[in-house]
């Protein structure tokens, strides 16, 4: 077994008195794909804000290479480089084009020239589809074009995991299919990932781990064979009966 | 004489800066003593002292202007600098900012047609008496009124004078006349009675010359000593204003003392006949364009000064204060120690610059800065200072509101791409907070065009300063200030307009090209 990337141990993160995650463990490995599924306020986007501490854990330790990046000495903005986020509201800069939202990251935090950036954030927007739309403003695009926008966006900055926030969870319908897609495509380039989501047939076919998140623990994990196929607790079970019979 | 009671009503700041004066302690501060003799005067109260804009008549240059000053204060000016072995230099203050400026050490005398009053000498000394100015009564020419020998002699006659003055008081004196309300302003009176409204109106002689100067169906009388009003010398003599324990007192007095009745009658005479009239025939509007013009010009481009830098710096001072305020709470006890000492600061700043009036801050600025530390500023550059931070102290607060109405995800997106707070700033939240808070910058700037007309209080001849002096010698109140609302109006619509325009410009375009050929693309720039 390789050493994991990240490693989360005993996790816990209150808002007030209210406890959204007590006692989370769990390690990624490089190249892993996870699925996170569970309840709307389970703790799953919870759990991923603080992966890349856009939460602060109220205690617990989050270990990035075996190096925790909760000490004073951690290089956070290095990390989050490494890390990259996807988020519901996919959050482009509304200030900036299409293609200077790619661009932006690779130039202020990896300090890339100009061309290489644009290079870069062109091949990459070629990959999602939206090399027209350059010099469009977020405000100008549907939903599921922005998300590809800014799944382009996290890619540029050569991440060692992307992160994603239930990425197609404000998107109509017909726009959803683009966007799992790109993240396919994306898995099988070997990128490790860790995805917050409803959809399950695309958890069940892109994950190597699922792990199925109730009340602010891991209920149970495993591989979507495992997880889907032979579920062991009875709230999986409950859960997956009322999701499966929609996929 | 009238003008102190008259025009202490109109300024609203005027307490608040004679308290100031009273609460330093006049301790002697001289003005730089190089050989000159630094006369305060507002420049615009014919025919005692006026702005021209030549140096006919022996005019005297004004500090820091293109114009010169002229008049019966002007003259008497030249004759005391001279005893004293110094040269003039007329400092154009407005009138309340006369006493400050004369106790912090700004001007050595002031020569203002002011009265000794006793209110005035709590603050200040004054000299003996340069000029003792007579109550008269302006009538018809060619009423029978013209003939009287006394105040006694108005019997039936409807007589007025200008509003809150001793003038007024002064009506009681004269038996069986029928008071009318009293008036605004001369020109007012003027009128009233040419068209018979009133028989004639109590004034002052420099007035009544000018009255009949300006319009030959008017005359003034003059009553022997025993016939004429009684008047309380601290409201008819005039006196120059000194700083308590001036040494030069006893030599003014005696320069004074040398100039006879008959002399101080020429010369009054004198500054009547070269005070600068407005020629009543014709177009009013091109009159005082062409006499006043150039005058106008400068204060309309001293007040786009003013706002311009003003708002300028204050938006780059509220842009810096908004960034350091949405610093996110740091790691280390050292760092979160230091940004909450600063934050602190910040708030005092901008309470303090929001919580008082800019006339106060200019006056403590400039005068309190001299009598205090004895910090001698250019008042341009106090003007521009004040105006300054007082409205970063505005656009700061705007734009903490422009920042926080950016929506939360664009912090957590440059976040989650390893962006610093300086990086994400200047990247992504400014240039929207920007966008955002541009309605509300174009209002300071509109605000500032409007609200340093206050700056004239430390001597800043901006366009209502410039406004106050030509009325002040044309007596054209009425036409006077019809020209200058609408240059302010012109300059605070066209700049609504542009700052529109700005706003459209930075929306971009509305439509975008699809691309075919990437390659070819310019590369932006992420400004």
């Amino acid at each position: 077994m390789t050493e994991p990337i990240i490693e989360v141990r005993n996790l816990k993160k209150t808002f007030g008195t209210h406890e959204v995650l007590s006692d989370i463990n769990f390690a990624v490995e490089k190249g892993q794909v996870i699925s996170i599924i569970g309840r709307s306020g389970s703790g799953k986007s919870t759990l991923l804000r603080n992966i890349n501490l856009l939460e602060t854990p109220t205690s617990g330790d989050i270990l990035f290479h075996g190096e925790s990046i909760l000490a004073d000495k951690f290089d956070l903005p290095l990390y989050r480089a490494h890390v990259g986020m996807v988020f519901q509201s996919f959050n482009l800069f509304n200030n900036l084009t299409v293609l200077q939202n790619v661009m932006v990251g690779q130039q202020t935090v990896l300090k890339r020239d100009a061309d290489s950036a644009k290079k870069h954030a062109l091949e990459l927007l070629a990959q999602v589809g939206m090399d027209p739309y350059i010099n469009a403003k977020p405000s100008q695009l549907s939903g599921g074009q922005e998300q590809r926008v800014a799944i382009a966006r996290a890619e540029a900055m050569d991440p060692e995991v992307l992160l994603f926030d239930e990425p197609t969870s404000a998107l109509d319908p017909e726009m959803v299919d683009d966007v799992l897609n790109a993240m396919t495509a994306l898995a099988h380039t070997g990128l490790t990932m860790i995805i917050v989501t409803h959809e399950m047939a695309f958890a069940r076919d892109v994950s190597d781990k699922v792990v199925f998140m109730n009340q602010g623990v891991i209920a149970e994990s495993g591989t979507p064979d495992e997880l889907f196929g032979h579920p062991q607790k009875p709230e999986t079970q409950e859960f997956l009966k009322r999701y499966l019979n929609r996929v | 004489m009238m003008k102190g009671f008259n025009r202490r009503l109109l300024a609203v700041g005027a307490t608040v800066i004679a308290a100031l004066g009273l609460a330093w302690p006049a301790q002697t501060t001289h003005a730089a003593d190089n050989g000159t003799f630094k006369v305060g005067m507002e420049a615009g109260y014919a025919p005692f002292n006026w702005t021209q804009s030549t140096s006919a008549n022996g005019a005297v240059k004004i500090q820091g202007s293109q114009d010169y000053a002229n008049g019966y204060d002007v003259q008497m000016a030249k004759k005391v600098a001279k005893a004293l072995g110094k040269k003039v230099v007329v400092v154009k203050t407005d009138w309340d900012g006369l006493a400050p400026a004369l106790t912090s050490g700004k001007i050595d005398a002031i020569i203002a047609g002011m009265s000794p009053t006793a209110e005035r000498r709590k603050t200040i000394d004054f000299s003996s008496t340069y000029y003792a100015s007579k109550l008269t009564v302006v009538v018809r020419r060619d009423s029978k009124w013209a003939k009287a020998k006394s105040i006694n002699d108005f019997k039936g006659a409807k007589i007025t004078a200008q509003l809150s003055t001793f003038h007024y008081q002064a009506i009681k004196q004269m038996k069986g006349v029928i008071k009318e309300t009293a008036m605004n302003n001369f020109p007012a009176m003027r009128v009233a009675l040419e068209s018979g409204t009133i028989d004639g109106y109590v004034s002052e002689v420099p007035e009544g010359i000018t009255a009949q100067d300006a319009n030959p169906n008017l005359t003034y009388l003059k009553f022997s000593k025993a016939n004429g009003f009684k008047t309380d010398p601290a409201d008819v003599d005039l006196a120059i204003g000194l700083r308590k324990g001036d040494p030069d007192k006893a030599t003014i007095n005696e320069t004074l003392a040398k100039i006879s009745t008959a002399e101080r009658n020429h010369l009054m005479d004198e500054a009547v006949a070269n005070q600068p009239t407005t020629d009543k025939q014709g177009n009013w509007l091109l009159a005082i364009l062409k006499q006043y013009g150039p005058m106008l010009l400068r204060g309309t481009g001293m007040t786009l000064l003013l706002a311009l830098v003003g708002t300028l710096v204050g938006f780059i001072i509220g842009l810096l204060v908004g960034v350091i305020r949405t610093i996110p709470r740091q790691k280390k006890a050292a760092q979160r120690g230091l940004l909450a000492v600063g934050n602190w600061l910040l708030s005092v700043y901008i309470e303090v610059f929001r919580g008082t009036p800019m006339i106060v801050q200019a006056a403590v600025l400039y005068y309190g800065a001299a009598q205090v530390m004895h910090i001698n500023m250019d008042k341009t550059l106090a003007a521009l200072v004040i105006v300054s931070i007082n409205t970063g102290a505005y656009i700061a607060e705007i734009m903490r509101g422009g920042i926080i109405s950016v929506d939360e995800g664009q912090f957590e997106a440059t976040h989650a791409l390893g962006m610093t707070h300086w990086q994400t700033m200047t990247k992504v939240i400014l240039p929207q907070a920007i966008r955002n808070s541009l309605p509300a910058v174009t209002n300071e700037f509109i605000v500032n065009i409007k609200d340093t007309s206050v700056l004239s209080v430390i001597s800043v001849s901006e366009l209502f300063f410039t406004g106050e002096t030509i009325s002040g010698q044309s007596f054209q109140f009425f036409h006077t200030y019809l020209i200058v609302s609408a240059i302010y109006l012109i300059m605070t619509f066209t700049i609504s307009r542009l700052f529109r325009l700005i706003e459209k410009r930075l929306d971009g375009p509305k439509n975008y090209n699809v691309e075919n050929n990437q390659m070819q693309v310019v590369t932006p720039t992420i400004k």
